[in-house]
């Protein structure tokens, strides 16, 4: 086998790293997918007071403090034994609303949609916002842009801080929303319902309606028959922002339906001697290794596992797209309820029909008779019952997080189980699938292998920031490929 | 008047990452009342970055690096050339992962027509440890605080042209 190396650079630590081995016959054999790993965070936290967790786990990434600072505050109402009053809960909700619009809409032209508008096998410099912009038109980068700065005002303007939120209390929220705060709410939630909309639009004429591209959707590089899970309302509809955990089979059968304060019930970690990553898996189903399939305890937790747990949209126009999806792959209805789609790129699709659902579930709330009601928090009577765990969708995932304290609200433990941390074996698994289609029999790595492993893993959107609770920039990645003998015959990489 | 944004990049709670931090927080005290100056804090690059640079002259970005070729607390300052995006060196903070580095934002503010800084300037302080929980950067970085922030406002103060420098604390 012929030996490429390109030298790794200085940010070697910074780096993502896949490794790929080879068997004998040359076909692969494992791949391997480690990520820098952050320390300390527990031992930063404890000894302070769980009131400062809100503020400190918002820090941990500029990426979304939102959802760190929300499930946060949830993990204190349970801490300290409080309710909110329906507005404070509705008030949270709005915000969220708003930065999932801010998220999923920089995912899809940032990250995702350059590797579908640009084409996927579009030289890297082109395949960037910058491509998609030259591609689809200076004006839809105006938009972009117009369309993060007016939400990021809205939750400027509800949470003090237009990053890192600071609104969040045990109990509710620091201050309600005014008439004329409402009414510029409104008016934004309506933009960014056009703009849904108008994206879900992009989607069709440019992806949908290529050949090329729906074949890549729909083919079995990244086909993988998982587990999904995703936070649901009490009519199974999905939920970013509260509700009960649902996981469902394969066959779109529901598994589990639990109260996020039980997760340790039912979510086990796995552990591999060759990184600190540690695996979710279901305790039920238990660890079978990177392998899909009903027996194998592996889930995914993304905006199209959200979709294929629930079933159906809480608002009119993302039920549409919701339907239409499902329609497009053949999915079957089984007791009223559509079968899952196993096709991961079809996550880029669940992400902008929750973009959708996300801009007209805030036009409810910003048109709600409650939403400017003063009473927006509860007053936690005192004392704390030593354990508080609080759940919401990030947009990467379900995130819990998990405090203990003692009698005096001082954390004494914390563990979150953070978006992307659900989706490491499914991560693996695409890796791995795209790894096997691309090499065979020793022949090996035309340039585009880099490009579709990429793909693999952006779908999912991992933020390995709060992953590992690192920050390592960008996301430069090595690929390192080894025979038989474990020998490195070629490194590929990416800053 | 050359009007000029300064900003301080980094995690606060990610110990050398929090050295652009530092350095803002000095700066806003030694350049308090200096007219067209205006000095803050960001915890993340990327795209936001686009919103922030809008409409000033000149931008000066404190952030940690990490090149492995010189010695923690050491810093270095670089012009960043118009219109080069690939290849244009970043620093730690001025990318992100979720969305596009720094070259790439002022690239794009520039092609939608936003008023994107004319003139972009990076002080890089050499990081020690940017992989554990602190609110304290290391001491080999803390004992260059001082002295970057010193350097970014004399280069401003006068309000004349900035020379590229680099530096140590030994």
């Amino acid at each position: 086998m012929k030996r490429i190396t390109i030298d790794p650079i200085t940010r070697l630590e910074g780096h993502g790293k896949i490794e790929i081995f080879l068997n004998d016959a040359g076909d692969v054999a494992n791949t391997y997918f480690q990520i820098p790993e952050l320390r300390g965070f527990e031992q930063f936290c404890v000894g302070r007071l769980a009131e400062e967790m809100p503020i400190i786990t918002n820090r941990i990434c500029g990426v979304c403090p939102e959802a760190h600072h929300m499930a946060s505050v949830k993990a204190l109402d349970d801490l300290f034994e409080v309710d909110p009053p329906s507005a404070g809960k509705k008030v949270r909700e709005l915000l969220y609303s708003a930065f999932y619009v801010t998220d999923h809409t920089t995912h899809f032209y940032a990250l995702g949609g350059p590797d579908f508008i640009v084409g996927p096998d579009a030289p890297p410099s082109q395949r960037n916002i910058l491509g998609v912009i030259k591609k689809v038109g200076l004006d839809i980068g105006k938009q972009v842009i117009e369309c993060r700065s007016r939400n990021h005002h809205v939750i400027e303007m509800m949470s003090g801080r237009s990053i890192h939120p600071a609104g969040g209390q045990p109990g509710g929220w620091s201050k309600p929303v005014s008439e004329a705060e409402r009414k510029e709410i409104e008016a934004i939630a309506r933009k960014n319902i056009d703009f849904a909309l108008f994206s879900l639009k992009i989607f069709d004429d440019i992806v949908l309606k290529n050949k090329a591209y729906l074949d890549l959707i729909v083919s079995d590089i990244y086909l993988h028959r998982t587990y999904y899970m995703g936070m649901v309302d009490s009519k199974n509809r999905v939920n970013f922002y509260d509700g009960m955990i649902r996981v469902v089979d394969p066959d779109g059968q529901e598994t589990l339906k639990y109260h996020p304060r039980e997760y340790r019930d039912h979510i086990a970690e796995h552990v591999e001697p060759w990184t600190y990553l540690k695996y979710p898996y279901l305790k039920k189903i238990g660890w079978k290794g990177f392998v899909d399939g009903k027996d194998s305890g592996l889930y995914a937790a993304t905006p199209l596992s959200r979709l294929n747990v629930s079933d159906s949209m809480a608002t009119p126009k993302a039920q549409e797209h919701f339907q239409k999806m499902y329609e497009t792959f053949g999915c079957k209805k089984v007791n009223g309820r559509y079968q899952p789609i196993h096709h991961r790129l079809a996550t880029h699709w669940a992400r902008l029909i929750e973009l959708l659902y996300a801009a007209e579930r805030m036009l409810e709330l910003a048109t709600d008779p409650e939403i400017t009601s003063p009473e927006v928090r509860r007053i936690p009577k005192g004392g704390n019952k030593g354990i508080g765990i609080g759940s919401v969708e990030a947009p990467r995932g379900t995130l819990t997080h998990h405090y203990e304290t003692d009698k005096n609200g001082v954390i004494t433990k914390v563990n979150l189980i953070v978006g992307t941390t659900n989706n490491y074996g499914p991560i693996t698994l695409s890796i791995k699938r795209a790894a096997e289609k691309l090499i065979s029999k020793g022949t090996v790595v035309e340039e585009s292998i880099l490009n579709k492993i990429e793909m693999a893993f952006r779908l999912y959107d991992p933020c390995f920031s709060c992953a590992t609770h690192a920050l390592p920039g960008a996301m430069p990645l090595i690929v390192n490929l080894h025979d038989s003998s474990g020998k490195v015959v070629r490194t590929l990489q990416r800053d | 008047m050359t009007r000029t944004l300064i900003i301080g990049l980094g995690n606060p709670i990610l110990s050398d990452d929090s050295v652009g931090l530092h350095i803002a927080r000095l700066l806003r005290e030694k350049l308090s009342g200096e007219d067209g100056v205006k000095v803050i804090e960001l915890y993340a690059g990327g795209i936001r970055l686009i919103d922030v640079l809008a409409g000033w002259d000149r931008a000066i970005l404190v952030d940690a690096m990490l090149t492995g070729t010189r010695r923690p607390g050491e810093w270095l300052s670089f012009q960043l050339a118009a219109g080069e995006v690939d290849g244009m060196p970043v620093t730690r903070n001025a990318s992100s992962t979720h969305d596009m580095n720094f070259a790439t934002a002022i690239e794009m503010g520039r092609m939608l027509g936003m008023p994107m800084p004319a003139e972009v300037w990076v002080w890089g302080v050499e990081a020690a440890d940017v992989e554990t929980f602190s609110e304290k950067p290391t001491e080999a970085v803390s004992l260059s605080v001082g002295r970057v922030a010193e350097e970014v406002a004399a280069a401003v103060a006068p309000r004349g042209a900035i020379h590229q420098s680099a530096g140590g604390v030994s």
